[in-house]
C-alpha cells in the first residue's frame, strides 16, 4: 500500500502548478486525475491568456495573484521549453464613457504596478491594429499581457513534477476523502485505497462531486459557458494583440485573439449553464460571440472557422478559494479557479505550499531539483539546414503525417512514448497539433490511429478521441452482415 | 540535404500527377519524378471501389483501383520515377521543391517544370458550423470510406448523410451494403450536389430516403453521437420553425464540399481563383508563375476521374514542352458571367491556340436550369454559343471550342462565358 505526503486531486493547470511547486521538497507527493490525460478539464478549453493583471480589484486573492504571477512568466517558460509571446492587450473604448471609465483604470493599474500601460488615441491604436473598428475611440495597451498554450502550459508543468519525482495516477477518480477524527487520513479511488496525509482539492468544476467537504464548507460551485470559434492559419482577418472590450463587471468581455499557434481565435461570451458538462456550442452563443468579436474588429466572419468549442468556468462566489479547509483538517482547497487561473497557477502552487507548511506539513528543499523541462522536438521550426540534420540522425522526423501542420512520425512518437504520454487522439493533438489544422484528422486520422496502436499499443477498437466512450471505430468492414446486417441496428 | 535536378517534378501520384508525369515522357522529357505522401499511387481513387470510372476515356466501366491501375502501369513501363511516403514541404518560384520522407530523409529537387496535382480535402463540421457537443461519431464521408475500404473498419451502424455530393450519396450506398442502417441523406439545396447517376445508383436503387432542403443543425449525445437535429428551409435557406426534428443516429457523414488543396501554391506566390479555388490557369494549365502547371481536383474540384485525365494530360504535355523555354504570349483572361460559377482555364492565349488542338472549357452552373444556351462573347458581342438540354452545379459542362471557331475570337479581348436570357430555372 502507498503512502503519499500530499494528494492532489485534479491534473488541471492549478493542480500541476501545485505539483511542480511541490516537487521542490523532498515529499511525497502524487496527483490523481480522473481522465487519462492531464489537463482536459477546464484547462485545455480557455483563452490561454495570461493577463496583465489591468483592471484587477488587488484586495481579491485572483487580483493579487493575478499582478504576482504575470511578471513570473518569462522566467518559468524558459525553465519548461515552452512557446509564450507578450503580445500585449489593447482594451478598446468604443465612446467617451468607455474612455473615462479606462483613463480611471489606468492610475490604478499602474498604481498596482502593472508594466508599461498607457492610453493609445485612435490614431496610435489603429497602427498597432490597423484590423481595429474605425469607430473605436482609443484603448488601454497593457504590454505585459500575453498568450500561452493552455494545454502545453499543463502538461509541462506535469511532465517536470514527474521528472521530480512526482507519481501521476492517471484514469483515477477520487471518490471520498476519508477522514479520522477529522483528520485527512486516505482517500478511496476508482483504483482502490490511498494513505496520505494530507489533501489538495484542485478538482476544478467537480470539487463538491465527492464527499461533503466542499458543501460543509458553505461553498456552492456553479458553472459559467464560453464559447469560441478558432480560424484557419491563412483567414486574411489577422490581429497582432488580445483585443479586449471595457470590462464588466462579471467578465472580460468578448476577446480577439491570436492564438500562440497563429490562428485568431474570438470569444468567449459568458452564460450560467445548468449541468456540468455542459460543453456543447450553441446557435445564439456563437451569435453572442461573433457579434461581440465584430465590434472590436469588424471584418470577422465564419468563412475560415476551423474549430467551434466551448469550456466551462467553476464560479464559487467572486474570488477564488485557496485555503485551508475549516472543517477538515489536512485538506487544502483550491477551488472556484475561475479567470484568471491560468495565469495565477505559478502563484496558486507557491501559496498552497505555505498553507500545507502552515499546518504542519514539513518542507525541506530538493538539492537535486531540477527546474528545466526537455521540449519535445519540432522539425517543424528548425531551418531546412538543421531540419535535415535532424532527419538524417532519426528518419522517423522525416515522414510527415499530419498535412495541415506538418507534424511526423517522430514527434507523435514521442509525444505517446514521452513522460506522461498521449493515449488518445486528442493527447495527440495538444501535445503536437497534428490533427488540429484545417482538415480536423480527415486526412491524418487512420494514420494516428495505426501509431498509438505500434507505440502505445491501443487496438483500433480502443483508439479514442478522448476516452470514455468516444472510440472512433466500432467494427470490422462485413461484421454487421455476418451478424445479419439491420436488424442488429434495430436491436 | 541531397540535391537533383530532374525535367518534370509531379506533385501528387492521383489520376491527374500520373497522367501528367507519363504525358510529359512522351513528349519528351527525360527525368520525370512524382512525388506522392501516401504509400501507394493512386490518389484518392485507392478508396473508390466502386465501379464508374473509365466510361469516357476508356469507354469501358472500372473501379476506381482499376483505373488508377492502368496508370500506374503505364507510369512504370514510361520509366517515371515515383517515390511514395514522401512529402513535398515547400515549392519555391524558382521550381526547386523540398521533400521529407523516412526513406530519403529531406531532399531538394531543381525541375525545370513543376505539375501540381495535390487534389482537395473535404469540408468539415466546424467550417459549416453545427452546433452541439463534440462526441465521436462524425466523419468526413471520404474519412468514412478510406476506414470502410481500406483500412477494414466500420465507424458506426445507424448513418446519416449529410450532403448530397457524389462522396456522400456513394458512401451512403456503402453504408448500407455493410448493413448499417441509413437514415437518410440531407441536403440544405432544393437538389442534388452529386451526378444525377449517383442518386438513381446510390439511393433511388436502394430505398435510401433524399430529404432535400433539410439540414443538420445539431448534434446530440456526450461521448457518441446519440442523434441530430435537423430543421427544413426555404428557397432562400432559411430555417422553416416547426419542421425541427430529432433522427437518433451513431454516425454523421458529411459530404459538405470539397476544397483544393492549395496550401503549398499560396506559399509558392501562386495565384489562387477564389470561384475555384484553384490556382489560376491559362489553356496548357500553367499558373502565374512560369513553369508551374496545376491539374485535377487541384485546379477545380472534378466530378470524374476520366476529366482529370483530360486535364492532366494537356498539363503534362505542356509541362514537357515548357522546358525548352517559355512559349507563353500575351494572354486574355476569360470569366464566368451570369449563372456560370466559375471556367477553368481562366486566362487563354489565342495566337497560340490557332494552331493547336480544340479548346475545352470546363465550368459550372450556378442552379439547375433547362434549355440553356451558354454564350462565349467579347465586347458584348456573342463569339460561340452552345445549346445544352439541362445544366446543374453538381455535374462539370464542357465546352468544346474548334480551331475553325477559336479563329473569330479577338486575340486582345477578354471573353465573358454566361447563360444566355430567357432561359427558365428548373
Ligand atoms: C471560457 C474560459 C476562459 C478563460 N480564459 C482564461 C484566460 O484567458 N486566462 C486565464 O488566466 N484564465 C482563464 N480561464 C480560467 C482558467 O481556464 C481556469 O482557471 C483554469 O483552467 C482552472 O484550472 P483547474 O486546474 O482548477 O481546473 P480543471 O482544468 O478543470 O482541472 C480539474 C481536474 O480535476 C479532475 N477531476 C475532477 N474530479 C475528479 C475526481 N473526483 N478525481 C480525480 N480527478 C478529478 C478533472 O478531470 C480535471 O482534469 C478561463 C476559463 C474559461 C472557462
Ligand atoms: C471520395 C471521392 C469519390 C469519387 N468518386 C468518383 C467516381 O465514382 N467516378 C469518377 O469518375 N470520379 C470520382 N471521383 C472524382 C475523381 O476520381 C477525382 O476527382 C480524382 O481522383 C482526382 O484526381 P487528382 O489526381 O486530382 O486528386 P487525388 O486523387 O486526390 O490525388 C492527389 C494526390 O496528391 C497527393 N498529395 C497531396 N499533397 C501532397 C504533397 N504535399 N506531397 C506529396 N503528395 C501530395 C495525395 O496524397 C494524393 O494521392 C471521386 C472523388 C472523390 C474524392
Amino acid at each position: 500500500m502507498q503512502k503519499f505526503d500530499v494528494v492532489i486531486i485534479g491534473g488541471g493547470v492549478v493542480g500541476c502548478a501545485i505539483a511542480r511547486e511541490l516537487s521542490r521538497y523532498k515529499i511525497k507527493v502524487a496527483v490523481l486525475e480522473k481522465e487519462t490525460e492531464l489537463g482536459t478539464g477546464t484547462t485545455k478549453a480557455n483563452t490561454g491568456l495570461i493577463h496583465s493583471g489591468f483592471n484587477v480589484d488587488k484586495n481579491t486573492i485572483k487580483g493579487r495573484l493575478n499582478l504576482e504571477a504575470n511578471p513570473l512568466f518569462d522566467r518559468l517558460v524558459s525553465q519548461l521549453n515552452i512557446p509564450f509571446q507578450r503580445n500585449g492587450s489593447l482594451v478598446v473604448a468604443h465612446n467617451r464613457e468607455d474612455y473615462q471609465a479606462l483613463l480611471h483604470s489606468i492610475e490604478e493599474a499602474k498604481a498596482n504596478g502593472v508594466k508599461g500601460i498607457k492610453w493609445l488615441n485612435k490614431d496610435e491604436l489603429k497602427e498597432k491594429e490597423p484590423a481595429i473598428n474605425k469607430d473605436s475611440f482609443g484603448a488601454v495597451f497593457a504590454p505585459s499581457g500575453g498568450i500561452i498554450c493552455p494545454f502545453e502550459f499543463t502538461l509541462a508543468l506535469g511532465q517536470n513534477a514527474h521528472s521530480n519525482g512526482v507519481v501521476f495516477f492517471l484514469g483515477t477518480e477520487v471518490k471520498k476523502i476519508i477522514t479520522k477524527e477529522g483528520w485527512v487520513e486516505g482517500l478511496e479511488t476508482s483504483r482502490g485505497f490511498i494513505r496520505v496525509s494530507f489533501v489538495v482539492n484542485a478538482a476544478g468544476l467537480l470539487a463538491d462531486t465527492f464527499g461533503e467537504e466542499i458543501k460543509n464548507e458553505g461553498i456552492t460551485l456553479k458553472a459559467r459557458r464560453g464559447q469560441y470559434l478558432v480560424y484557419d492559419r491563412e483567414y486574411p482577418v489577422k490581429v497582432k494583440h488580445t483585443l479586449f472590450p471595457r470590462p464588466t463587471e462579471v467578465s472580460k468581455g468578448i476577446i480577439v485573439t491570436p492564438t500562440i499557434h497563429g490562428n485568431l481565435m474570438v470569444g468567449p461570451n459568458a452564460e450560467q449553464v445548468e449541468g456540468r458538462d455542459a460543453l456543447e456550442t450553441t446557435e445564439t452563443g456563437i451569435k453572442e460571440v461573433l457579434e461581440g468579436a465584430r465590434k472590436l474588429v469588424p471584418n470577422i466572419d465564419t468563412s475560415a472557422v476551423i474549430r467551434m468549442f466551448s469550456g466551462l468556468r467553476a464560479v464559487a462566489n467572486n474570488d477564488f478559494i485557496i485555503a485551508p479547509a475549516k472543517k477538515t483538517r489536512g485538506l487544502v482547497l483550491a477551488v472556484g479557479i475561475q479567470s484568471p487561473g491560468l495565469t495565477a497557477a505559478p502563484r496558486i502552487g507557491e501559496l498552497v505550499a505555505e498553507i500545507l507548511k502552515d499546518i504542519g506539513l514539513g518542507l525541506k528543499g530538493k538539492p537535486d531539483f531540477q527546474e528545466e523541462r526537455t521540449p519535445l522536438k519540432s522539425p517543424g521550426k528548425m531551418n531546412w539546414g538543421e531540419r535535415a540534420a535532424l532527419v538524417e540522425k532519426d528518419l522517423d522526423y522525416g515522414q510527415v503525417i499530419c498535412r495541415c501542420e506538418g507534424i511526423t512520425r517522430g514527434e507523435i512518437r514521442d509525444a505517446i512514448l514521452s513522460p506522461l504520454g498521449a493515449v488518445t487522439i486528442d493527447g495527440i493533438k495538444r501535445r503536437t497539433r497534428a490533427a488540429s489544422g484545417r482538415c480536423q484528422s480527415g486526412f491524418c486520422g487512420p494514420r494516428l490511429i495505426e501509431l498509438l496502436k505500434e507505440f502505445a499499443g491501443i487496438s483500433p477498437f480502443e483508439a479514442s478521441l478522448r476516452g470514455g466512450e468516444t472510440q472512433i471505430l466500432k467494427y470490422r468492414s462485413k461484421e454487421l452482415l455476418l451478424k445479419g446486417g439491420e436488424n442488429i441496428a434495430d436491436q | 540535404m541531397r540535391t537533383s535536378d530532374v525535367d518534370v517534378l509531379v506533385i501528387g501520384a492521383g489520376p491527374a500527377g500520373l497522367g501528367a508525369a507519363i504525358k510529359a515522357k512522351e513528349n519528351g522529357a527525360r527525368e520525370v519524378l512524382v512525388i506522392e505522401r501516401d504509400f501507394e499511387p493512386g490518389g484518392i481513387l485507392n478508396q473508390c471501389i466502386h465501379n464508374g470510372f473509365g466510361l469516357q476515356y476508356f469507354s469501358q466501366e472500372l473501379t476506381g483501383p482499376e483505373y488508377a491501375g492502368r496508370f500506374i502501369r503505364k507510369a512504370s513501363r514510361s520509366d517515371v520515377e515515383i517515390q511514395t511516403d514522401t512529402m513535398v514541404l515547400a515549392v519555391n518560384p524558382s521550381r526547386e521543391v523540398i521533400t521529407s520522407s523516412r526513406h530519403f530523409g529531406l531532399q531538394l529537387f531543381r525541375a525545370k517544370s513543376v505539375v501540381l496535382a495535390m487534389g482537395c480535402r473535404e469540408r468539415t463540421r466546424d467550417a459549416i458550423q453545427i452546433y452541439g457537443t463534440r462526441p465521436a461519431g462524425i466523419l468526413t464521408a471520404g474519412t468514412a470510406q478510406r476506414f470502410t475500404n481500406i483500412e477494414g473498419f466500420l465507424p458506426g451502424k445507424k448513418v446519416v448523410v449529410l450532403g448530397s455530393g457524389d462522396i456522400g450519396l456513394i458512401m451512403a450506398r456503402r453504408m448500407k451494403l455493410e448493413g448499417c442502417e441509413v437514415r437518410g441523406v440531407f441536403e440544405l439545396l432544393p437538389y442534388t450536389n452529386g451526378l444525377s447517376r449517383n442518386v438513381v445508383q446510390c439511393l433511388n436503387d436502394f430505398s435510401i430516403p433524399l430529404y432535400l432542403q433539410e439540414t443538420v443543425t445539431e448534434v446530440l449525445g456526450k461521448d457518441r453521437l446519440e442523434g441530430v437535429k435537423t430543421i427544413k428551409v426555404d428557397k432562400k435557406q432559411s430555417p422553416l420553425p416547426g419542421t425541427e426534428r430529432f433522427v437518433p443516429c451513431d454516425t454523421l457523414l458529411l459530404s459538405v464540399g470539397l476544397i483544393p488543396e492549395n496550401e503549398l501554391s499560396r506559399k509558392a506566390g501562386i495565384k489562387i481563383d477564389p470561384l475555384t479555388g484553384g490556382p489560376v490557369v491559362n489553356q496548357d494549365r500553367m499558373t502565374n508563375i512560369p513553369g508551374i502547371f496545376a491539374c485535377g481536383n487541384v485546379t477545380q474540384v472534378h466530378d470524374l476521374a476520366d476529366d482529370v485525365t483530360v486535364e492532366s494530360e494537356i498539363a503534362g504535355t505542356a509541362a514537357a514542352r515548357f522546358r525548352k523555354g517559355n512559349l507563353q504570349g500575351k494572354e486574355l483572361s476569360v470569366e464566368a458571367g451570369r449563372g456560370i460559377r466559375y471556367v477553368v482555364p481562366q486566362r487563354i492565349d489565342v495566337s497560340e491556340i490557332k494552331k493547336e488542338n480544340p479548346l475545352i472549357f470546363f465550368m459550372r452552373a450556378e442552379v439547375p436550369t433547362r434549355q440553356v444556351k451558354i454564350i462565349f462573347t467579347q465586347e458584348g458581342e456573342e463569339k460561340f454559343g452552345e445549346t445544352l438540354p439541362f445544366i446543374k452545379p453538381g455535374e462539370i459542362i464542357k465546352i468544346t471550342i474548334s480551331p475553325e471557331m477559336l479563329k473569330k475570337f479577338k486575340p486582345d479581348k477578354n471573353i465573358l462565358v454566361e447563360v444566355g436570357k430567357g432561359n427558365n430555372n428548373g
